[in-house]
C-alpha cells in the first residue's frame, strides 16, 4: 500500500443555509456555507489564514469513498463526534500547484451536505468550521492575505462554478439531492450475470449456473420460423411503374346516395389492365366488344362478333387490336379464331409498334407462339420499337412457359421461309423467299429476285389482277396488298372484287425514261422488256398504224420461228392461231387476214435487211431489241393504264358512255377506247392541263391545242393525277404531300 | 395506463407488501433492497402456470425516455454492479451534462416479456430500443431525488460479446408503476428458469 502514489485533493464541503435557496434560480453566495480551516501564518502567530480542507488520497483508490471518509473524520470534532456524511463527491476542477509542489496538480472536489441545522456549532481551534460563503468571497482575491494562494484560487473558481450551476435547471437541486443510498428502491439483477465474487454462496439459481441461465435466455432469441424473401438477390428489376390508377370520378361532388350505388360485376373490372379509370374501363367494354372477347378468350362471342362484321384491325383507346389482347392474355383459341376466321394479319402492330408475336413471346404463351409461327404470313424477324426480337422479349421477361417458347422461336429460325411467286409477263415465275412473312417489302423481294444491279433498276413489282394493275413502291409490303386486294379493287373500281385475283409481277418501272431504256444492253433486261412489250402489243395496248403492226409481227415471226424458210413459211402458215401470237387480238379477226402476205414479205425481207444492211447478228437479244426499238415511238409504250369513263354527246339529247383506258407514261396522257383499243387522244406533257375533281372521283383534262375539255370519271383519278405530276416532273421526289396508299413510287 | 397488465396492476398494491416479506435475500443495510431476481413473482396465477401465460404475455407501461450512456467498457459494468454506484454514476453523468435531469415530454410504451424489454413509440409502430433478456444485466429503480418523487428506471445492458455495456434510463409515471416493471422483469427471469426444466 505504501508504494501507491498519493494525490493531493482539496475538498469544499458546502451546505445551503436553508432548503429554499435550492430552488432559487439566482445565485447568492450568502445562501451557502463552506467548511474551512484556520491555520496560523508562518512566523506570525497572531495572524491566521483560512484554507480549504485538504488531504492526500491513493490515486487508484475509490476517491468518493476516501473523500467521504476523510470529511467524516475531519468533521467529528465540530459535531459531537458524529462526522458529517457528504451526499456525494463532485469533481470540480484540477488546479496546478505552485511553490514547492510546482508541476503537480491538485483537484478540488465539492462535497454537498445537508441543509444547515439548528445545532450550535462547537468551535475547536485547529478544526474546520463553517463560514458564510458570501463573507469569505468578499475578502477573497488572488492576493488576499486571509487565504493561502491555492485556496483563494479555488474559492474564486468555486464561486463561479456555483453561479453556473444555478443557471442550469435542476442542477442545484440535483447537487444537493439525497445520497444514492436514500433513493434506491428496487434492484433486479439478471441471474445470468451474477458476479464472480458472489459465486461462492449463490452460484446456483434454481439449480442452474449463470452460464446455463444465459444460454436458456439466448435460446429465446432464436426464431421459430424463418421466411426468406425469394426475390431478394435476384436480378429482378425494380420498377416504380404504376400498374393502375383509379381516381374517384365523383370526388368533390358531395355525399352520394348510397342506396343507389351498385357494385359492378366482377368480370366488368377484372380485365382492365390498361384502362386508366373505372369510367374509361366501362367505356372500353362497351366500345370494344371484340377486344374484350379476345381479352377474355370468349370464343363464342368472338365468333359471333366476327360474323357481324367487326374489324379485326380496329385499335382501341390504347391502340391495341383484339389479337394483341388475345396474345397478351394467352388466349389460344381466340388468337386462332382471329387469324383464321377474322383473317387477321399476324404481324399487325399496335400503337406502340409491338406485334402479336412479341406479346405472346413476352408472356411465354408457347401455344400461341407456335400458332403464330405456323402462319404463312408471319414475320419471324419482326422487331419492336426498341429493336428487340420476340426471342429477346421472351428471354427478358421469363414468363410462364418461356423455356418452351424460346425453343419454338429458335426452331422457327431454322424453318424454310414461305415463298411467293413473282411472275414475268411471259408467264414464267420465280419463287422468292419471304424472310419477313407478309412484312416483306418490295425492295426485299427485288433483292430476292437475284437480278443484277443493272437489271433491278429498270423493273419493279406490280400487283395485277384481270382489270387492275398497280405499281408498288419499294417500301410497300406486297403480301399485305394481296391480302386486302378486294378492298383495293372496291376502292378503285366498280368491279366485283371476287373476280379479281391478284398476282405479283416483275414489270417495267413506269418511271423508266426512254433515254435510259434505249441504252439497255443487258440481254435479260431486254428479254423482260421485250416480253412485256409483246404482251401489250398482243393485248392491243400499243396502238399504232397498220404498217407498224406488220413490221412488229414480222419481227415476232423472226424471233419465234427463226429465219425465214420458204419451204415452211408458205401462205397457209399464218393461220389464225399463229396470228394471235404476233398480231394484236383486236386485229386478228378484222384485218390480219389481209396482212399475211405483207407480214410474210417483211419476214422474208427482214432477213436480208438485217443480215446485209446492219450486219447485226441474229442473236435473240438483238432481235428483241430491234422489236423494242420499233415500239419506242408508239405513244402508249410503257404506260400505266387506268380505267375510266367518258361521257360524250352522241346526239343532242342522249349521252353516250365510253369506257376508256387512261394511259400515263413518260411521254404524256393517252385515252384509248376500251373495247376497240382505238387511241382517241394522245397528248404530250406541256400540251394539256389537268385538274383533280371533287372527292377524287374524276379528272378534268384541258387540251391547250384545241382548247377542248373532257372529263374522265374514275375512282382512280387520284392515282392518275399523282402519276401525271410525277412523270411530268411536277413532283419533286421528296414531296410527300400526296398520300401514297397504293402505287407509283 | 398500461394495457395487458391491467388486471395485475389492480392487485399490485396489496402484492407489494407480500413481495418484501417473500423475498429471500434482503440486504438489511440497503433498507429492503433486494439484489436477486427471486424477489417476486407477479401474482399467484403466474407462479402456478409459470411457463405459459406469464411467458407469452407482454406487460406494457407508459414511460418517458431520459437518455442513455452507451458503449461503456465492459469493466465499467463490474464497477457499477453495486446499485449505489450505478446511481452515483448516473447522477454524475447528469451533473456533467451527459444525461438530462428530466426526460422529454414524449411518452413511450415499455413492454416487458420473457423476450426482454422493448421500448416502442406510443402507436407501437417504431421500436426505439429492444433489450433482449439475455443481454439485460440489471434493472434498478430509484428516486431521482429532485423532490417530485419521480422514479427512474435504469437498465444496464451488455452486448453479445460482453465487450461493452450501456445504461438506459427511463422515467416512470409513479412509484407503483416502477415497482410493477421490476416485478414483471423479475418474473421474466424466473419464468425462463422455470420453463422446460429438464
Amino acid at each position: 500500500m505504501g508504494n501507491q502514489e498519493l494525490e493531493d485533493v482539496f475538498v469544499a464541503v458546502i451546505r445551503p443555509k436553508s432548503a429554499v435557496s435550492l430552488s432559487s434560480k439566482e445565485y447568492r453566495a450568502k445562501a451557502y456555507e463552506i467548511l474551512l480551516i484556520e491555520v496560523p501564518l508562518e512566523g506570525k502567530e497572531k495572524k491566521r489564514k483560512k484554507v480549504l480542507l485538504g488531504t492526500k488520497i491513493h490515486i487508484n483508490s475509490d476517491k468518493t469513498k476516501s473523500i467521504l471518509e476523510y470529511v467524516d473524520e475531519a468533521t467529528k470534532p465540530i459535531s459531537n463526534n458524529q462526522g458529517i456524511i457528504g451526499k456525494r463527491v463532485v469533481h470540480m476542477k484540477t488546479f496546478p500547484l505552485d511553490g514547492e509542489n510546482e508541476g503537480k496538480e491538485a483537484s478540488l472536489f465539492i462535497v454537498p451536505i445537508n441543509v444547515k441545522d439548528n445545532s450550535k456549532p462547537v468551535y475547536h481551534p485547529g478544526c474546520p468550521s463553517f463560514y458564510c460563503l458570501q463573507d469569505i468571497m468578499r475578502v477573497c482575491s488572488e492576493t488576499s492575505a486571509h487565504f493561502n494562494s491555492i485556496t483563494s484560487k479555488m474559492l474564486l473558481s468555486l464561486d463561479k462554478w456555483l453561479a453556473e450551476q444555478h443557471s442550469l435547471p435542476h442542477a442545484i437541486p440535483a447537487l444537493f439531492r439525497p445520497a444514492p443510498i436514500e433513493r434506491v428502491k428496487t434492484n433486479v439483477s439478471n441471474p445470468a450475470y451474477s458476479s464472480e465474487s458472489k459465486q461462492n454462496d449463490t452460484s446456483l439459481h434454481m439449480g442452474y449456473t449463470a452460464l446455463e441461465i444465459k444460454s436458456k435466455m439466448m435460446s429465446l432469441e432464436k426464431a421459430d420460423i424463418c421466411i426468406e424473401n425469394p426475390l431478394y438477390g435476384s436480378d429482378l428489376q425494380y420498377t416504380n411503374r404504376v400498374d393502375k390508377v383509379i381516381i374517384n370520378p365523383y370526388f368533390g361532388l358531395g355525399a352520394p346516395d348510397y342506396s343507389k350505388i351498385q357494385i359492378p360485376k366482377r368480370e366488368k373490372w377484372q380485365h382492365s389492365m390498361t384502362s386508366v379509370t373505372e369510367d374509361k374501363d366501362r367505356q372500353w367494354v362497351d366500345d370494344f366488344p371484340l377486344h374484350r372477347s379476345a381479352c377474355e378468350g370468349d370464343t363464342e362471342l368472338l365468333s359471333k362478333l366476327l360474323d357481324t362484321g367487326y374489324s379485326v384491325k380496329q385499335l382501341d383507346s390504347d391502340h391495341w387490336a383484339p389479337i394483341h389482347y388475345a396474345c397478351w392474355h394467352g388466349k389460344v383459341e381466340a388468337t386462332k379464331l382471329l387469324l383464321d376466321k377474322g383473317n387477321c394479319n399476324p404481324n399487325l402492330l399496335n400503337g406502340q409498334l409491338s406485334s402479336p408475336l412479341h406479346f405472346a413471346a413476352g408472356g411465354g404463351h408457347s401455344e400461341i407462339v407456335k400458332l403464330l409461327l405456323q402462319h404463312p404470313d408471319i414475320d419471324r424477324h419482326i422487331e419492336d420499337q426498341q429493336k428487340r426480337s420476340p426471342l429477346q422479349v421472351c428471354e427478358e421477361n421469363k414468363q410462364n412457359d418461356w423455356e418452351e417458347t424460346v425453343k419454338l422461336l429458335k426452331q422457327a429460325s431454322n424453318q424454310p421461309y414461305e415463298k411467293v411467286r413473282i411472275y414475268r409477263m411471259d408467264g414464267s415465275y420465280r419463287s422468292v423467299e419471304l424472310k419477313h412473312g407478309n412484312n416483306t417489302t418490295v425492295q426485299q423481294i427485288m433483292e430476292g429476285m437475284r437480278l443484277s444491279q443493272e437489271t433491278q433498276q429498270y423493273f419493279t413489282i406490280w400487283i395485277c389482277s384481270e382489270n387492275l394493275s398497280l405499281q408498288l413502291k419499294p417500301y410497300h409490303k406486297p403480301l399485305q396488298h394481296l391480302r386486302i386486294w378486294p378492298e383495293i379493287v372496291t376502292d378503285l373500281t366498280a368491279l366485283d372484287p371476287q373476280r379479281e385475283s391478284p398476282q405479283l409481277f416483275l414489270r417495267r418501272d413506269v418511271r423508266l425514261p426512254l433515254d435510259v431504256e434505249k441504252k439497255v444492253e443487258d440481254p435479260l433486261s431486254i428479254l423482260i422488256l421485250f416480253d412485256e412489250a409483246r404482251y401489250f402489243l398482243l393485248k392491243g395496248f400499243l396502238s399504232s398504224p397498220d404498217s407498224k403492226l406488220i413490221t412488229l409481227a414480222s419481227l415476232l415471226l423472226q424471233i419465234i420461228y427463226g429465219n425465214y424458210d420458204s419451204k415452211k413459211h408458205k401462205q397457209g402458215f399464218l393461220n389464225e392461231e399463229n396470228l394471235k401470237s404476233i398480231v394484236p387480238i383486236s386485229k386478228v379477226k378484222s384485218k390480219a387476214h389481209h396482212w399475211t402476205n405483207r407480214i410474210l414479205h417483211e419476214y422474208k425481207a427482214g432477213l436480208s435487211t438485217l443480215s446485209t444492211s446492219e450486219g447485226v447478228s441474229k442473236e435473240m437479244h438483238h432481235l428483241q431489241r430491234l422489236f423494242l426499238q420499233n415500239c419506242w415511238d408508239i405513244p402508249t409504250y410503257g404506260a400505266a393504264f387506268f380505267t375510266g369513263q367518258v361521257y360524250t354527246k352522241a346526239s343532242s339529247s342522249t349521252h353516250k358512255v365510253i369506257r376508256v383506258y387512261v394511259g400515263v407514261n413518260t411521254k404524256g396522257l393517252h385515252l384509248m377506247n376500251m373495247e376497240t383499243k382505238v387511241l382517241h387522244l394522245s397528248m404530250e406533257y406541256g400540251t394539256f392541263m389537268w385538274q383533280l375533281g371533287q372527292a377524287d372521283q374524276y379528272v378534268q383534262i384541258h387540251s391547250l391545242e384545241n382548247k377542248k375539255n373532257f372529263i374522265v370519271h374514275t375512282k382512280q383519278a387520284g392515282l392518275i393525277v399523282k402519276l401525271l405530276m410525277k412523270l411530268s416532273g411536277q413532283i419533286i421526289p421528296y414531296d410527300k404531300a400526296a398520300s401514297d396508299k397504293y402505287a407509283y413510287g | 395506463m398500461f394495457r395487458k397488465v391491467k388486471k395485475r396492476h389492480s392487485s399490485s398494491s396489496s402484492q407489494s407488501s407480500e413481495i418484501s416479506t417473500k423475498s429471500k435475500s434482503v440486504d438489511s443495510s440497503l433498507g429492503g433492497l433486494s439484489r436477486s431476481s427471486t424477489v417476486a413473482s407477479l401474482d399467484t396465477d403466474s407462479t402456478k402456470s409459470s411457463g405459459n401465460s406469464a411467458s407469452e404475455t407482454c406487460a406494457e407501461f407508459k414511460v418517458k425516455y431520459l437518455g442513455a450512456v452507451e458503449k461503456l467498457d465492459f469493466e465499467m459494468s463490474k464497477i457499477l454492479q453495486e446499485p449505489l454506484d450505478l446511481i452515483s454514476y448516473i447522477d454524475t453523468a447528469q451533473q456533467d451534462g451527459k444525461l438530462p435531469f428530466v426526460p422529454g415530454e414524449e411518452e413511450m410504451i415499455l413492454g416487458v416479456s420473457k423476450y426482454g424489454v422493448k421500448v416502442a413509440s406510443l402507436d407501437q409502430c417504431d421500436v426505439l430500443h429492444r433489450h433482449p433478456l439475455y443481454l439485460i444485466v440489471r434493472m434498478l429503480c430509484y428516486d431521482d431525488g429532485l423532490g417530485a418523487g419521480r422514479n427512474l428506471l435504469a437498465l444496464n445492458t451488455t452486448d453479445a460479446k460482453q465487450q461493452e455495456c450501456s445504461i438506459w434510463v427511463y422515467q416512470c409515471s409513479n412509484a407503483e408503476q416502477a415497482q410493477a416493471i421490476c416485478k414483471v422483469l423479475s418474473a421474466s427471469f424466473d419464468c425462463v428458469l422455470a420453463s422446460e426444466k429438464s
